[in-house]
């Protein structure tokens, strides 16, 4: 046998070279003063790169990590605006003139969801809310990727207040 | 006066625990990724804050059949490199360009022929690790990443395939390029002689 390639041979020393290969170069490499250098080769150079010194971690730099959960994604974001909202007095007229839901649906997988509230809210602050959605998406959704989630208005009436 | 509406929320609670177990599970091996990759610790510590800062705003689109870690190395590596390649963009002659013409196969014969006893000698003998450094940092960030990915790291073809989203057999045959590319950086630095 005559001496494999350089990726047959740099296959074979992270052993992944097919079953093929691999028998071929145990059979051939001992037996063969220059794979054997290479395979040496290969094995020196990985024990050079594993050998290099990295500092750890700074521990700040896991605390600002750790802070990023404190910037809230959108939907959890819009569900505070509603409660906000909700939490507002809203007097006598809450005689329930709209009704919307909202689902927020995750990509592709819908599972039950964890929670659900319902919640008397000012339009305002729903349109508020819907539109900052809007502009969060983006204008093309990513090609392996559905868009993150879809905002469902799923029934809608209104009334205007009389007083 | 103001209308009043009724809105039923849906939604899924959102695992801020899962994300921070994380940060502490992999932010240890992503600072070490970015720094064999970028050489340097403030540079590193950027990275990781810009991937981890992806990580979090994707969350919600994280599909939970799939591994999170994989995801996670594929967003760092990819912040990673993208960085260091605008910075590095300049360098006009890399040594490993001479290497990244040839594709597949190589015979090793013809490159650095005769060198290997004296590069095995240099790499055994002590203090060599700052040859070995610059020799790393010599060669493209993309050779740098997957060296780092399956010599330092130890990962298999089919994890460094999934950190590239690239067919097996390319990662095999970038493995090979990129060592070749670190043994002519190496033979140049440690000065040995045919
Ligand atoms: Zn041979």
């Amino acid at each position: 046998m005559s001496c494999p390639s350089f990726e047959t041979l740099s296959a074979y020393a992270d052993r992944e070279a097919s079953p093929a290969e691999t028998a071929l170069l145990a059979a051939h490499a001992p037996a063969c003063p220059a794979c054997s250098r290479m395979l040496a080769l290969i094995a020196a150079e990985r024990r050079s790169l594993s050998a290099l010194p990295v500092p750890s971690m700074p521990p700040d730099l896991t605390a600002s990590l750790l802070a990023l959960t404190a910037r809230r994604p959108w939907w959890e974001t819009l569900l505070s605006e509603l409660r906000a909202g909700f939490a507002q007095p809203t007097g006598a007229v809450a005689a329930a003139a709209l009704a919307v839901v909202a689902v927020l649906v995750w990509g592709r997988r819908e599972p039950p969801p964890a929670a659900v509230a319902e919640l008397e809210v000012p339009v305002e602050v729903l349109m508020a809310a819907h539109r900052r959605y809007a502009l969060s998406m983006p204008l093309t959704p990513p090609e392996s990727a559905p868009p993150p989630a879809q905002l469902q208005v799923a029934g809608l009436a209104a009334e205007r207040d009389v007083y | 006066m103001s209308q009043i509406g009724r809105a039923t929320v849906a939604f899924e609670a959102v695992p801020t625990s899962l994300f921070e177990e994380f940060v502490r599970g992999y932010g240890e091996r992503a600072f070490q990724f970015a720094y064999r990759i970028c050489g340097s610790a403030d540079e590193a510590r950027e990275l990781v804050q810009a991937a981890f800062t992806r990580l979090w705003e994707r969350w919600g689109e994280h599909d939970p059949a799939r591994s999170l870690e994989a995801w996670f190395f594929r967003i760092l590596r990819s912040v990673a490199v993208d960085a260091v390649r605008r910075r590095e963009r300049r360098r006009s002659v890399s040594l490993d360009a001479l290497v990244e013409g040839g594709d597949g196969e190589d015979t090793y014969a013809d490159l650095v022929p005769g060198r290997e006893d004296a590069l095995l000698e240099a790499l055994e003998r002590r203090g060599r690790q700052e040859a070995v450094r610059r020799a790393l940092a010599a060669v493209s960030v993309e050779h740098r990443a997957i060296l780092v990915l399956c010599d330092v790291e130890g990962r298999t073809y089919e994890d460094i395939a999934r950190a590239l989203t690239v067919p097996l057999g390319t990662v095999r045959s970038r493995v090979s390029r990129a060592r070749l590319a670190f043994r002519r950086a190496l033979s140049g630095e440690t000065e040995v002689t045919p």
